[in-house]
């Protein structure tokens, strides 16, 4: 198995795929046979503007929305569906509803079987996805062309016609129930789910999508056909499909696989916005563990934020991406972890802020201490211009880098939908970066980045690190178990 | 492995609208150092992935010194004679470069970064630096630094991620310790602890030359002005000695060998492993076809059984692990909670008796050569990153000296049959040829 020199980063901005640039030549100069040219790094030439392609938009009669880019560089197609209902959606007293459907739709239809899918998929080469998040359900497979239309009518039939069938059912159940156990094993798991707990409470982005056990053991069909019901519609969905196809042979495949999809109007509006609760330290207790499990954060914005942009360049300079603050910290000087960054997840509703990082046991306090200063420091100084020239180059040169594939083109498109993003969304982005000030991310910091509110979750050897995590002053520590409930016993010895 | 032959062109350009499943270069040698070079043009979009392979890795670490090669890879981004300690990253993150990184895997280390494509200059002087000068600015303290980032980093991946010490575990029973493939490719902490900084410089003289390295750009330049260039960064370092290879016996295994590791977690896990043919010999195309039909898929036959109809395994995972020495075919099946790990090793020993008693049906192999063929087609959409063209290229390099292997690489897997697999599987499965570990759940 490799190593790699540090673990991968999500694209903070994604985007479209372009058909065709100009060739350039690179700049010449001649070869001194000395050093002096490695002196200096070279000089280079401007690159050409880049202009992103626009994805089509279609509606069909059923009000599904299909959004199409044409790609002709490889016999390869892409396609996903993705409906705006996802686990923020599952009923209070039901957390885990929607990731349960997810699974149930691929345990038959009416005319096919769970192994008949299994095996008409697999035999055309194509893995299919079904993941659920706080705000969307969706279903995005890859295939050579030739075998496009008929993943295509699979996927449809189980999106339309799914049977429920009670031993199924069953199946699912025991197989999320074991899911639930496994994930209790890992400690970066554990501590996410821990995280999204104390920041979220009872609100419905407070659980994972997995859910909780309760939940998964009581939850039966009628509450799946409701969820069905009331968000699996073709008004509150849309297909994308990134191929060698035009827009009207998109649409051709669109009206006979999904055309007799039926689902009353309209679009579901996202969970209302949390409200911060009290900061704590929370703590996960695992006997002798080698390293704590950190995250650090609050509540944040959603993804509709007009600061979007300057909020971004914020956490680019502050933990974004490898050369960030934190990672620098305490990475490059401290040697205390592989590596630490931050993220603002910006969802439909309200999202959060945080910091996560694996750290030696002995420097968890001194970590949390200074993830927390390095946060303080963004709202106290500003940042230097030649950090923020950096973070915006980072964002604004490297778009067509992750133009490449198909399938990477058709999740971005898909989250245009989502967040109601306009098609044209790409070709201004570099622009909307580079508009950004050092007072713009000094006064982004000062509103989004809040000390005082900071929550601690640490998944790790709890005797080894609560006398020092005692110094933060976050009013004493709170133990919760691997599920992410509060520990209702005493604390481990 | 190095070739001395003079530059030649193969393949075409492909059309824009209809490109075959080739990847089109031009390869040479500098004449002054022997550094070999691949070039693959490809103007679709305004991006160059630069992929350095040097020819060394796990492979060529000295006794006692487990986990130095990659400890050494850290150390190649801590800057060299004329780049600064934090410049590579921070020059490289703000000229818009992404999934700038690097990797240690047994037979090599590689180097990798996209940049926009007027940026290529930049990268070839990062690259070209810390080959040439890496030892000019070496301090302790940036190995002690280093040193505590790849604890924190085999922390992180082994001892505190689930069944991460049951997966070294494996490949310390498969091998023996003098062995290049023992253990996992980050180490022990007693040998890391032990690393010197004479072991680094030395490390850097025997196996860092420019001769014992491939550099393949892919994407959006102009050849004449990527060849200029490289004379300029690269043909200006001088030649070093070229590594002679250290032939490396594999002791075949003949009584099956078990281990039990005990480790925090809820679910008791069991992994079989042999050892199977080395990367693109005869026998690993099948053994790839035969991993998916057992265990890639719901419709694989251990997904089928184990978690489909009897309801005792949670996860199911089946791979060949393609290397030069000896690749490593894999079985690893996690339990369901109560579940004993005797019942687990019984019903996967039942799945694997089947497929060497009757060969898969047609369809089987069908399905998995298509899921294998999709797969490759996907990554041949990216000119870079860990899996894209340029790795492709020195990757099938390295291995078989042909860089533009792509369509005969397919071709592998349309010649594997039904009973091709039945014959590997006979071959390959036997309990005296083992390596079991079954991972014991701890409270």
């Amino acid at each position: 198995m490799s190593r790699c020199l540090l673990v991968a980063l999500a694209a903070l901005f994604t985007a479209l795929a372009c058909s065709a640039t100009t060739p350039h030549p690179t700049p010449l100069a001649a070869a001194p046979a000395s050093e002096s040219l490695r002196e200096e790094p070279p000089h280079v030439a401007a690159l050409p503007e880049f202009v992103p392609p626009v994805a089509g938009r279609q509606v069909l009669n059923n009000g599904l929305t299909l959004l199409t880019l044409e790609r002709r560089r490889l016999p390869i197609a892409s396609a996903a569906i993705v409906i705006k209902s996802g686990a923020g959606e599952d009923p209070a007293a039901l957390p885990g509803l929607a990731g349960f459907l997810a699974e149930a739709l691929r345990a038959g239809t009416e005319s096919r079987t769970a192994d008949e899918i299994a095996d008409e998929l697999e035999t055309r080469g194509a893995t299919l996805a079904v993941s659920v998040d706080q705000d969307a359900m969706t279903l995005s497979f890859t295939t050579l062309t030739e075998n496009f239309d008929a993943v295509l009518a699979v996927v449809a039939d189980l999106l339309m016609h799914p049977a429920f069938k009670p031993e199924e059912l069953e199946r699912v159940r025991r197989k999320r129930l074991a899911a639930l156990r496994q994930e209790q094993d890992d400690p970066s798991r554990i501590a996410s789910r821990v995280f999204r707990a104390v920041l979220y409470g009872g609100h419905p982005y407070g659980h994972t999508a997995l859910g909780k056990l309760e939940a998964i053991t009581k939850l039966g069909r009628a509450d799946l056909e409701r969820f069905y019901a009331a968000h699996l519609r073709p008004a509150n969905a849309a297909l994308v499909i990134v191929g060698p196809y035009t827009g009207a042979e998109a649409g051709a495949k669109a009206e006979a696989q999904l055309g007799a999809w039926r689902g009353r109007p309209g679009v579901t509006a996202p969970p209302p916005a949390a409200v911060d609760g009290t900061p704590q330290i929370a703590v996960v207790d695992r006997p002798g563990a080698p390293q704590s499990e950190i995250r650090v954060g609050h509540l944040g914005l959603s993804r509709s934020h007009p600061d979007y942009f300057p909020v971004m360049m914020c956490n680019a300079i502050l933990g974004g991406v490898f050369n960030s603050r934190i990672n620098m910290n305490l990475r490059e000087e401290k040697g205390i972890t592989y590596g630490a960054f931050s993220s603002f997840e910006l969802w439909r509703s309200r999202g959060v802020f945080g910091v996560g990082a694996g750290i030696v046991t002995k420097a968890t306090a001194t970590a949390v201490a200074e993830v927390i200063r390095e946060i303080a420091r963004m709202r106290d100084t500003d940042v230097g211009a030649d950090e923020l020239a950096g973070a915006k180059e980072r964002y604004a040169l490297s778009l067509p880098s992750s133009f490449e594939n198909v399938n990477a083109i058709a999740g971005n498109i898909a989250s245009l939908y989502l967040h109601d993003l306009p098609l044209d969304y790409f070709r201004t982005v570099a622009a909307e970066i580079r508009k950004v000030t050092v007072a713009d991310v000094r006064r982004v910091a000062q509103a989004h980045l809040r000390p005082a509110q900071l929550s601690v979750v640490v998944v790790g050897d709890a005797t080894a690190v609560a006398e020092t995590l005692s110094i933060l002053d976050r009013g004493g520590i709170t133990h919760f178990d691997a599920s992410g409930e509060i520990h209702k016993g005493p604390p481990s010895p | 492995m190095i070739f001395a032959a003079l530059p030649i062109l193969v393949g075409l350009f492909a059309a824009p609208d209809a490109a075959p499943l080739t990847i089109p270069y031009e390869r040479y040698v500098l004449a002054q150092n022997g550094l070999e070079v691949i070039l693959h043009q490809d103007h679709d979009l305004p991006v160059v992935a630069v992929n350095i392979w040097y020819h060394a890795g796990p492979k060529n670490e000295a006794p006692g010194r487990t986990g130095f090669a990659h400890l050494f890879e850290h150390l190649m981004f801590q800057g060299s004679k004329h780049v600064k300690d934090d410049e590579h990253f921070k020059r490289l993150e703000s000229a818009g470069a992404s999934l700038v990184n690097g990797t240690t895997d047994f037979d090599r280390t590689n180097y990798l970064e996209n940049v926009p494509a007027n940026q290529l200059p930049l990268a070839l002087w990062l690259e070209s630096d810390r080959m040439g000068f890496l030892l000019d600015t070496l301090t302790q303290a940036k190995l002690d630094n280093q040193r505590d980032v790849v604890m924190n980093e085999r922390r992180q991946s082994v001892e505190n991620t689930p069944y991460g010490l049951s997966d070294e575990k494996v490949m310390q029973t498969l091998f023996p310790p003098e062995h290049p493939y023992f253990g996992d490719v980050i180490g022990s902490m007693d040998d890391l602890k032990a690393a010197t900084l004479d072991d680094v410089r030395d490390f850097f003289n025997r196996y860092y030359s420019p001769a014992n390295a491939t550099l393949v750009l892919a994407g959006d330049f102009d050849a004449d002005a990527a060849k200029a260039l490289i004379e300029r960064y690269f043909g200006t370092l001088p030649r070093r000695p070229t590594p002679t290879a250290r032939h490396i016996e594999t002791p075949a295994i003949t009584k099956e060998r078990r281990a039990v590791v005990k480790e925090p977690v809820g679910l008791p896990r069991v992994v079989l492993a042999w050892l199977s043919a080395p990367a693109f010999a005869p026998g690993d195309a099948d053994a790839d076809v035969l991993a998916f039909i057992l265990g890639s898929g719901r419709a694989s036959r251990l997904h089928k059984r184990l978690v489909y109809d009897l309801e005792i395994a949670t996860q199911v995972a089946v791979s060949q692990e393609s290397l030069a020495l000896t690749s490593v075919f894999r079985v690893v099946v996690v339990g369901r909670p109560g579940v004993d790990a005797s019942r687990l090793e019984a019903e996967t020993q039942a799945v694997l008796d089947a497929i060497k008693k009757e060969a898969p049906s047609a369809r089987e192999v069908e399905r998995a050569r298509n899921q294998l063929v999709t797969r490759m087609v996907t990554a041949l959409q990216l000119s870079g990153g860990f899996s894209g063209r340029a790795e492709m290229l020195n990757r099938y390099n390295q291995y078989l000296g042909e860089p533009d292997f792509f369509a005969k690489d397919i071709a592998r897997y349309r010649d594997v049959t039904p009973q091709s697999v039945r014959a590997f599987a006979l071959s390959l499965l036997e309990t005296d040829h083992r390596a079991v570990v079954v991972t014991v759940p701890t409270p």
